[in-house]
């Protein structure tokens, strides 16, 4: 039962673990999936740190609450692009069992091209990668809708170990988000921000 | 008449751009000296004392360049960056709430934000750096 907790725990950080925004955003996001729902609260205190807390509910198991703080540990700025680091530490419990957990990512990103990869470990030995890249088909101005089209790839050591590589399309516009993935891991995220 | 000096704000700047600035208003209006700032669109133009600003810029515009004129209630930030709309809306927001500021508008493609003030007003520039900073950006020039 433990480790099926720790398990779900780990998917769940596997979908989605937001990076710093600006100074005093707030920021909202729900992931569906046929086994997994997943929402996520955080406040940026400032250009390095931000705080939540993250919310799952399994058709398998109870719900789980932990709590984030997402630190941005690298920032590069150049003329039209940007590169960054971050990590993430997780402190929570699924039905009363603690969990601790950790993660680092790297992400590059223009106006055109994405590209990003995240690893991630768990106190119970759970690991995982995930890596995307896409591309946006058009640049659209600041308050056009803004597509962007992605492969995402899943790798885990989990209970039932897999490798999935899942197309999917992004879109946004203003402070609204929107993530279709269609695959064997099907998904939707939709966020929002103030 | 003595000669008179015009700042232009270039929307699309880039060494080629401001070359054929140069070149047109060397031709067109016998224009002696253009300095650009490094890495800005700003062009420090001084004009000869027969020709009139506005002749200029209609010239420019028409001819395809992007060009406004320097005044005190248009503030010109380039940053580095900023590649996406959701990541900077907050600087806009933020921005936007300033007592002193009208509009603020986002060019992504080249980074530049331009800030038209509410008439009769100023602008603190170290509170936009403050907020661009905050936002985990950096200002590379605020004119």
């Amino acid at each position: 039962m433990l480790l099926k907790w720790f398990m779900l725990i780990f998917l769940s950080l596997l979908t989605y673990a937001h990076p710093v925004m600006w100074k005093g955003a707030q920021d909202y996001s729900i992931r569906y999936s046929d086994s997994l729902s997943d929402f996520y609260a955080y406040y940026t205190l400032s250009r390095y740190t931000a705080v939540g807390f993250h919310v799952n509910d399994s058709t398998e198991s109870n719900t789980g609450i932990y709590a984030h703080v997402n630190r941005r540990l690298f920032r590069k700025n150049t003329s039209g692009a940007q590169q960054n680091v971050y990590g993430l530490l997780g402190v929570g419990g699924q039905d009363g069992d603690p969990a601790i957990h950790g993660s680092i990512e790297w992400d590059w990103e223009s106006q055109k091209y994405f590209s990003s990869i995240k690893g991630m470990g768990y106190t119970t030995g759970l690991t995982g990668i995930r890596a995307r890249l896409g591309f946006a088909p058009y640049v659209a101005d600041f308050s056009g809708l803004h597509t962007w089209f992605m492969v995402e790839y899943e790798s885990s050591n989990s209970l039932k170990p897999y490798n999935t590589l899942t197309p999917l399309v992004r879109l946004f516009k203003g402070e609204y988000l929107i993530e279709l993935g269609i695959g064997a891991r099907s998904f939707l995220t939709v966020m929002v921000h103030f | 008449m003595s000669a008179q000096s015009l700042q232009l704000i270039v929307e699309d700047y880039s060494t080629s751009s401001v070359k054929a600035i140069s070149n047109l208003l060397t031709t067109e209006f016998n224009v002696a000296s253009i300095n650009a700032v490094e890495d800005f669109s700003l062009l420090q133009v001084n004009l000869p004392a027969n020709v009139s600003s506005n002749r200029v810029i209609v010239t420019l515009n028409k001819s395809g360049f992007g060009v406004s004129q320097k005044s005190d209630s248009l503030v010109w930030v380039k940053v580095d960056g900023i590649v996406c709309s959701f990541c900077v809306i907050g600087i806009q927001k933020k921005l936007s709430a300033l007592d002193s500021v009208l509009t603020a508008d986002f060019n992504l493609e080249t980074g530049l934000i331009t800030i038209v003030l509410k008439p009769d007003q100023t602008i603190d520039f170290d509170s936009v750096r403050s907020i661009i900073y905050d936002s985990g950006y950096n200002v590379k020039v605020i004119l």
